[in-house]
């Protein structure tokens, strides 16, 4: 286990921002922290960075508990910060190179881990460039660059590509499962939805400083829902007295708009055999047929009630 | 380790800044090229000539050696047509004071070894070079005094000149190019709080701030190498001034260089702190800019910076107290033309304490947040 805690406090005044949370992330994982604003994500990470003091709970770190410092772990941890946290004034491999050393690397081996960093995303051809000259996405690529130069096993991701183009997000996120598949263990924050879904092999769910769910990507969405949605296009001049289908056993509720039919089925039910028998007998012609999925966007509004991005 | 990685980073990125590196250069060398030249008629040496001035004394209690050692002191200083005598009518001569018939009054308690001193502000220079002299007089008569009382035997062996005073020298006055010379360069040494101010700020806002304390980096680890890094390139600058003006300017810096170097350096180390410490604990640029500015100018000018403080009366008594650049500007004067470094000393001293403070009052704030600097 990398991270684990226990019945983790953190209060602001009267505030509660963390509230007993209990949490584990093991050894390999790209682990997924979502949360819409103010849920206690950055409260979180600032905790396991030692940058905010917590109230009560136990906190272990690689193994160990952490009652005072974890200044002796600094080194295995790096941190993606949310702002692009480098410097406009000092050129790619200085900033590298600077933040590297603070973490006791230094000498021939800065300079390699510096060219490996820059390498690694994709910025090796502006080396002596100054970052005020790159685009958003290169300034983001090289905020990363600055967290795993020295190596660390556990890398902490708050919201790495806000506000880039799509290319450099494909490039991040292809960075972020190497970094993984080359050993580090990942944390990782994000207002997208399928940016999560996308590459994390477990997701937590934080709502008001607690955790209201936790799992893979097929768990949660099995824990948030116990229905699933049945999309028919029919004919535009087909007639069909929708009673009949609210009749077959496992359909909850039908909407109609134009010639689409939306049923809300249990999941466990296997009504679409039952529903097609019906449209057969009513020689309703059927164009599509479609069974849509339960997304993790959904999920997450049915847990917290808000919108990942509210 | 981290404190000098931080250093050198900040030196890098200062020495970076075109911009700011030339005005505070070559702005400090305009303004006293062209402040030097407008009021050289305001600074002739007429004006600090220590002629034709009427100084009384008064001694209360028997007559010593600490009363002749001062009359003898002053005779020596003053010039043509001036006169230095006893009076035993104190009040007749508080009196003629006020009436602005005798420049300056002095009272000698031989039983305290005290002196005071009461000026006539229109006589305000000449008597500032009186009360330094009398007061580094007094400080090691009262030493020498204190060793005869405890332990006599150890001035058997010491010089018969343990309490050597120089004095003024009367044909070394400032002129407007030396005394602007070296007030601007000190002056803007404070312009210099801006820079690591800004900085800091910027740098709590951008997010590498945290980064670096994430890193195995502590607050006073940050503090002392952005200091030290600010303080090299500050140094630099101030050097550049200095060099200038006394190489091309011939401004008069005095025969102890060395101390002078130490007074700006020690200067600087105070601006620096006071940026730096301000940015940690201020989150608002605007605000702490406004703030600095306005300072600046209020020091400036009780500082003496703008023009040699004359008829203030108590708020300006007060105001340079206060007034970090007042001591500075105070010590290196007397030094170069009182020949005398005790006030330069106390100035370093001043300095470096409060510099001191700074760093130690931004950790416990910052301690007192549990480690969070806003």
């Amino acid at each position: 286990m990398i991270v684990k805690v226990h019945d983790l406090v953190k209060k602001y005044g009267d505030v509660i921002a963390i509230d007993k949370v209990d949490l584990e992330i093991n050894e390999g994982e790209i682990y997924g922290l979502l949360g819409p604003n103010g849920a206690g994500k950055t409260t979180f990470i600032n905790i396991v960075c030692d940058m905010v003091k917590r109230n009560s709970g136990d906190l272990y770190m690689f193994g160990e508990k952490i009652d005072k410092s974890i200044q002796h772990l600094k080194k295995d941890i790096g941190v993606v910060p949310q702002t692009i946290a480098i410097y406009d004034d000092l050129t790619a491999s200085e900033n590298v190179a600077f933040f590297a050393s603070l973490y006791g690397i230094k000498g021939d081996m800065l300079k390699e881990r510096v060219k490996e960093a820059l390498d690694f995303v994709g910025l090796s051809d502006h080396y002596k460039t100054y970052p005020k000259t790159f685009s958003g996405g290169m300034k983001r690529r090289l905020n990363i660059a600055c967290a795993i130069a020295h190596h660390p096993r556990l890398v902490i991701m708050d919201e790495p590509t806000v506000g880039i183009d799509p290319q450099s997000r494909n490039h991040i996120l292809n960075s972020v499962q190497k970094l993984n598949q080359l050993g580090s263990t990942i944390i990782y924050t994000s207002h997208y939805m399928e940016e999560v879904e996308q590459i994390c092999t477990r997701i937590g769910i934080l709502d008001h400083g607690k955790v209201i769910a936790e799992g893979t990507k097929e768990e949660l969405q099995s824990i948030v829902t116990d229905r699933k949605t049945i999309i028919i296009k029919i004919g535009y001049d087909q007639v069909l007295d929708t009673q009949l289908l609210k009749e077959v056993k496992g359909v909850m509720s039908i909407s109609e708009n134009d010639n689409i039919l939306r049923l809300e089925c249990q999941k466990e039910s296997d009504c679409i055999s039952e529903i097609m028998k019906v449209l057969l007998k009513e020689h309703i012609k059927v164009i599509d047929i479609q069974m849509e999925s339960v997304s993790l966007e959904s999920a997450f509004l049915s847990l917290t009630g808000r919108r990942l991005r509210d | 380790m981290n404190i000098l990685k931080i250093a050198k980073k900040e030196i890098l990125q200062n020495l970076r800044n075109v911009t700011v590196m030339l005005i505070m250069t070559v702005l400090p060398l305009a303004i006293i090229m062209l402040i030097g030249m407008a009021l050289n008629g305001v600074f002739s040496s007429d004006e600090f000539a220590m002629d034709n001035l009427e100084l009384e004394y008064y001694i209360q209690g028997e007559k010593s050696e600490f009363s002749s050692g001062i009359e003898g002191m002053i005779s020596e200083l003053l010039g043509e047509g001036s006169s230095y005598n006893e009076v035993t009518d104190l009040d007749q001569s508080l009196k003629s004071l006020k009436n602005k018939d005798i420049t300056t009054l002095i009272w000698i308690d031989e039983s305290e070894r005290l002196v005071k001193l009461y000026k006539n502000n229109e006589f305000y220079t000449q008597a500032s070079i009186i009360e330094n002299l009398l007061n580094n007089y007094t400080v090691k008569t009262n030493v020498v005094h204190e060793v005869a009382l405890t332990a006599p035997e150890l001035l058997n062996n010491a010089p018969q000149d343990y309490v050597n005073m120089k004095t003024v020298n009367k044909n070394k006055m400032p002129s407007s190019m030396d005394y602007y010379g070296v007030v601007m360069c000190m002056l803007f040494l404070f312009y210099g709080i801006t820079v690591p101010f800004s900085n800091t700020i910027k740098e709590k806002k951008c997010g590498t701030m945290d980064r670096i304390l994430v890193a195995s980096v502590s607050i006073k680890e940050m503090l002392v190498g952005k200091i030290l890094g600010n303080s090299v390139v500050n140094g630099i600058q101030a050097l550049i001034v200095m060099s200038t003006t006394l190489l091309i300017y011939n401004v008069n810096w005095g025969s102890h260089l060395v101390l002078a170097v130490l007074l700006v350096i020690s200067l600087m180390v105070f601006v620096v702190s006071f940026g730096i410490s301000l940015g940690f604990l201020l989150n608002s640029e605007e605000l702490g800019n406004a703030a600095i500015h306005t300072g600046i100018v209020f020091m400036a000018f009780f500082g003496g910076a703008y023009m040699p403080l004359v008829g203030l009366g108590t708020l300006g008594e007060i105001g340079k107290y206060i007034s970090p650049l007042w001591w500075s500007i105070n010590g290196i004067m007397t030094t170069i033309y009182g020949n005398s470094n005790e006030m330069l000393y106390q100035a370093i001293a001043i300095n470096l304490g409060v510099s001191l403070l700074f760093v130690l009052f931004t950790s416990l704030m910052i301690s007192r947040k549990g480690g969070k600097y806003v």
